[in-house]
């Protein structure tokens, strides 16, 4: 039996189940202890009469007790009991509101069954937080066109459905030009696990230097004409911090040569994630992530291909009012014989700026190493990058690039920014400069 | 045809009577506030104002309250003279209003200028407290000058979220010089009153 139709298979069914199981979690309602704390004031300053009252209870008449997280049921919790403040309710509110991503949150207060004492009461509505559009990437680059992703997402309870449609001709060795779909189902929200079910369906075109690398080189990978992929995977978040996924891949390729059969590279996939956000100030705050993925095929899985795809990336982001850091490592290892969407590229809009990736290696690496510094002030940026990709029958050739530019979100783009930066590869005897220029890339 | 057309007369001709009643009505409403309802009263050196047939703790913001809510009420009073396009005089004004769910009183805040509280109020005394807190000082006023006064009242939208106070000491007036700038939203409720012409010497006979 195919792999590929039997996992999609599996999925719709296991995707199914979960979007239509019934949620029979009772609604939260949390009670005052029996004496109410006389020790808590309500330091707020609220000018509502009310503030001298104490809380009897914080209730949730349409909303689940599953639906929010540890944090903030015992944020709920604490409020009960105390005397009513005002600031806290509307700062719960807010962060109710975040984290059911609903499109209002609003509270009311009602007398408690005994003098003195109030019931507070959150409508959290989010009949109208379902649907957006957004840009994830656009870029054009001098030499290498364009790359556009546009997608949409659509939650539903605790399902997410995101669907795109995009043509990339910069983070792979090919142009990859299709749609993608994502189901996300998730349980809990302070220890989530997320059930998640990829799908991409792809046309391929792959560039002259490549073709003429892989016809003089009849080892490499073969290229197809078409890919489509279904994973699914689980993940679990360990902590506020770590979260751990794993999955498995189901690549199938058509081949460019009339009547050649497709084949696949099916794999198991696992990933590390670790984040850390350390707010100092409003205006200071620093982040830093670590990533690990794992992509072993094995003919256990009926994959034509076998290899093992390791790629370690950090990221370590400093913010100082206006002032902004970035630093980035990446090193990646691929054993065995891997297709050419797996291997490695250098020479793109985020990674080695400046240089052409077809010049660096028009089939893309097995190994990778890479580095880059990056500096912001309001909408000016300047940034170095040092990488290099390579085979083991290949040397390693370092290279490095500069370059600056000018990112804005004008006030009115929101959480995207337009982009424009010129970048220089270095390198012996000239200087090339590449164009590069868009929106979130 | 002719069928369609007799019905597209028969539904638009009630359309249009009802929508200029409509109109007629709340221009009268309009104008019977905006004549008869702002009362001035003569002080030693500063106008009062009254204003006993408007009441603004009603409809959306009197439910507000009644859900334990506080509801901001912005009030800005303008003196004009001369033919009514020379400001002499503008304030502003937020009171803070909030209904005490066991004892069944109004409590109103001052947060301008300097800051008062009252409570355990019906509501007519409530409303009547806020306007008892704005004088329009007469101090440089011609006497025999034509005067006009222009009285505003906005709850404010409850998008906006909490009273925006730019201290402890009281509410920060460019704040309410924003609100006033900004055209009346949907959630809000307004008010408008004018009196005049008068001269001070009037009051002074």
């Amino acid at each position: 039996m195919n792999p590929l139709r039997t996992a999609l298979a599996v999925g719709l069914c296991l995707g199914a189940a979960v979007v239509f199981a019934e949620d029979t979690t009772p609604a939260l309602v949390s009670t005052s202890p029996d004496r109410p704390n006389p020790a808590e004031g309500n330091a707020s300053g609220d000018w509502n009469v009310n503030s001298r009252y104490i809380v009897e209870s914080v209730e949730f008449p349409d909303t689940q007790e599953a639906d929010f997280s540890h944090r903030l049921r015992d944020r709920i919790q604490s409020l009960a009991g105390d005397k009513l403040n005002y600031a806290a309710l509307r700062g719960l509110a807010h962060d109710i509101r975040t984290e059911l991503s609903a499109h209002s949150v609003s509270f009311r207060i009602a007398r408690g069954s005994r003098p003195d004492y109030v019931r507070v009461f959150f409508d959290v509505d989010r009949t109208h937080s379902a649907f957006d559009v957004l840009v994830p990437k656009f870029v054009w680059t001098s030499g290498q066109g364009w790359t556009a992703i546009g997608e949409a997402t659509l939650p539903f309870g605790h399902n997410t459905i995101t669907v795109g449609l995009l043509s990339d001709g910069d983070d792979l060795v090919e142009r990859f030009t299709g749609a993608r779909a994502r189901l996300t189902h998730r349980w809990g929200s302070d220890h989530p696990v997320r059930l998640v079910f990829d799908f991409e369906d792809y046309h391929e075109e792959f560039g002259r230097e490549t073709e003429a690398a892989l016809s003089s080189a009849p080892g490499d990978p073969g290229m197809y004409h078409a890919r489509m992929d279904l994973a699914p995977r689980m993940e679990y978040a360990v902590t506020r911090e770590l979260t751990v996924s794993a999955g498995t891949a189901f690549e199938s390729m058509e081949s460019q040569l009339p009547g050649a059969p497709s084949r696949s590279a099916n794999a198991m996939t696992a990933e590390l994630r670790w984040q850390h956000d350390e707010e100092v100030s409003e205006e200071t705050h620093k982040t830093a992530r670590i990533s690990w993925t794992l992509r072993a095929a094995t003919h256990t899985l009926g994959s034509d291909y076998v290899y093992a795809r390791n790629e370690l990336t950090a990221s370590w982001t400093g913010v100082w009012g206006r002032h902004r850091i970035d630093a980035g490592f990446d090193a990646g290892l691929i054993s065995g014989e891997a297709p050419l969407f797996e291997r490695f590229v250098l020479g793109n809009s985020t990674m080695l700026r400046g240089w052409n990736k077809y010049q660096l290696d028009p089939v893309g690496g097995s190994r990778l190493a890479y580095g880059t510094a990056g500096y912001r002030y309001r909408i000016l940026r300047a940034f170095y990058d040092v990488g290099a990709i390579w085979d083991p029958r290949r040397a390693a050739s370092p290279k490095q690039s500069i370059g600056v530019g000018v990112g804005s979100s004008f006030g009115i783009l929101q959480r995207n920014e337009l982009l424009v930066a010129v970048a220089f590869p270095l390198q012996q005897g000239r200087m090339d400069p590449v164009l590069i220029a868009g929106m979130n890339f | 045809m002719r069928k369609g057309i007799r019905s597209r007369v028969s539904i638009t001709a009630p359309l249009c009577a009802a929508m200029a009643t409509l109109v007629l009505c709340l221009a009268a409403y309009a104008m019977a506030l905006s004549s008869e309802d702002l009362i001035i009263t003569p002080g030693p050196d500063a106008l009062r104002l009254s204003a006993p047939r408007v009441h603004f703790l009603v409809g959306q913001s009197l439910s507000h309250l009644h859900d334990g809510m506080s509801v901001p009420f912005d009030f800005q009073v303008t003196l004009f003279s001369g033919s009514r396009d020379r400001q002499v005089w503008r304030t502003f004004e937020r009171f803070v209003v909030s209904y005490d769910l066991w004892e069944e009183r109004f409590a109103v805040s001052r947060l301008s200028n300097s800051r008062r509280s009252v409570s355990h109020l019906l509501p007519s005394a409530a409303e009547r407290w806020c306007f008892e807190q704005i004088a329009v000082p007469t101090a440089g006023v011609a006497r025999d000058a034509p005067l006009w006064l222009r009285l505003e009242i906005r709850s404010e939208d409850q998008r906006d979220g909490p009273p925006v106070l730019a201290d402890s000491d009281g509410i920060s007036i460019a704040s309410l010089i924003e609100v006033f700038s900004h055209p009346v939203r949907r959630t809000q409720q307004r008010w408008f009153m004018n009196s005049g012409p008068f001269r001070l010497a009037e009051f002074e006979r």
